[in-house]
């Protein structure tokens, strides 16, 4: 690994992929730090930790065409439960390349910035609604016709207190019933897979943001798999063991 | 909305030509050698001509940043009068190269958007050429559609 120039990131929100209207993202999680003082720390402050959230946020150019930024996300949008997730090797990602993904509530909607001479820019700000997971792409976002099985990950199975994760984003829909899988597998060939996760069969763009809970950490590998009775979507799909 | 150099140019001309005609400028988007004054030129500026990186991805927002020279005789009244005529902008002012852009803000379809910022003079062609010029840069604003970078 070495240390890269970002030109290529995809920012997926929901069902649209803002990193066309996008030069700048943000992420930050955190732990709340709740004080427990007590006699023994001998005049030291101690801390314990309490709720993890995470915010997200991305700096873009407005664009009012129907189906873009500013005509997608508006004041009504405020509030909104979301999946968001972060692709930092944009659309040359492949599957296993990392991901950060969240459910997350869209609190600052900033959609008309600027002035005078500058282009026309929008702001927006997330902060989660469940967990923010350090993952994996199980699926690139990309137009599908047919069934679609990604290949191997090799992501260990959740222990008893962790859970795998898995966000799907469906950016265009002209076909029926898609419906994507998280298996698992103690190999990499997957001849013994488990469907993990199921997420809601879709006909239309959207979002799911699903987890299941622990323990299967025997497993070894992890991917995404996709049906559809007529074609074709386009659609990302990231998973994640937290 | 491809980033195409060559196709932006050559719309800004092609924008501009038809209303600096009634101005009696000519308006190239590869200035000829030795061309008649007074002449619209389209060139690129000697700072940063593209930024490709004005938003993520393939598909995303890159700045292209061109200028216009119009150049015309030095020493004659008429001509740093017609300088003043092509900068000023507003109601009546029917030789405003502003203007001109500004109504044609998208190059014909060519780009997503394009406005002039500022305008300066400045003399050219060495001491006691006679000629003089002022430059308009204009920011341009298009997609990359399907670009590597």
């Amino acid at each position: 690994m070495s240390a890269a120039v970002l030109t290529d990131v995809q920012l997926l929100v929901s069902s649209m992929e803002l990193g066309q209207f996008s030069g700048e993202f943000s992420d930050e999680i955190a732990a709340a730090m709740k004080e427990a003082p007590n006699f023994a720390a001998k005049g030291y402050a101690v801390r314990l930790p309490g709720v993890t959230s995470a915010a997200f946020g991305l700096k873009g150019w407005a664009d009012y065409a129907s189906g873009a930024v500013s005509s997608t996300f508006t004041s009504a949008s405020a509030g909104q439960q979301v999946a968001w997730s972060i692709l930092p090797n944009g659309s040359a990602s492949a599957v296993g390349d990392s991901s950060l993904f969240a459910r997350m509530r869209l609190d600052k909607m900033k959609m008309q910035t600027g002035q005078a001479g500058e282009v026309a820019g929008f702001d927006l700000t997330g902060v989660s609604d469940s967990a923010a997971v350090d993952g994996f792409v199980g699926a690139p976002l990309a137009a599908r016709t047919t069934t679609f099985t990604g290949a191997a990950i090799a992501l260990p199975g959740p222990t008893a207190t962790q859970r795998l994760w898995a966000a799907l984003h469906v950016t265009a829909a002209t076909g029926t019933d898609l419906v994507v899988k998280v298996q698992s597998d103690d190999n990499g060939s997957f001849t013994s897979a488990t469907d993990r996760i199921t997420f809601s069969t879709v006909s239309a763009t959207g979002w799911q943001f699903l987890s299941v809970a622990g323990s299967f950490s025997t497993e070894t590998h992890h991917r995404v798999t996709a049906t559809m009775s007529t074609s074709g979507f386009t659609f990302a799909c990231l998973i994640g063991v937290l | 909305m491809s980033l195409d150099l060559v196709k932006i140019r050559a719309a800004v001309e092609t924008a501009l030509k038809s209303p600096m005609k009634s101005a009696g400028v000519d308006v190239q988007a590869y200035v000829q050698p030795s061309p008649p004054f007074p002449i619209i030129g389209v060139f690129p500026p000697q700072s940063t001509y593209v930024d490709y990186w004005q938003t993520f991805g393939p598909d995303g927002r890159a700045d292209v940043m061109l200028e216009l020279r119009t150049a015309v005789s030095y020493g004659a009244v008429d001509s740093m009068r017609l300088i003043d005529e092509l900068l000023s902008v507003g109601t009546g002012q029917n030789k405003s190269i502003i203007d001109a852009v500004m109504a044609a803000r998208t190059l014909g379809g060519v780009v997503e958007d394009c406005v002039p910022l500022t305008a300066r003079t400045q003399p050219i062609g060495g001491e006691n050429s006679g000629m003089f010029e002022a430059v308009i840069p204009l920011r341009i604003i298009t997609k990359k559609e399907g670009a590597t970078v």
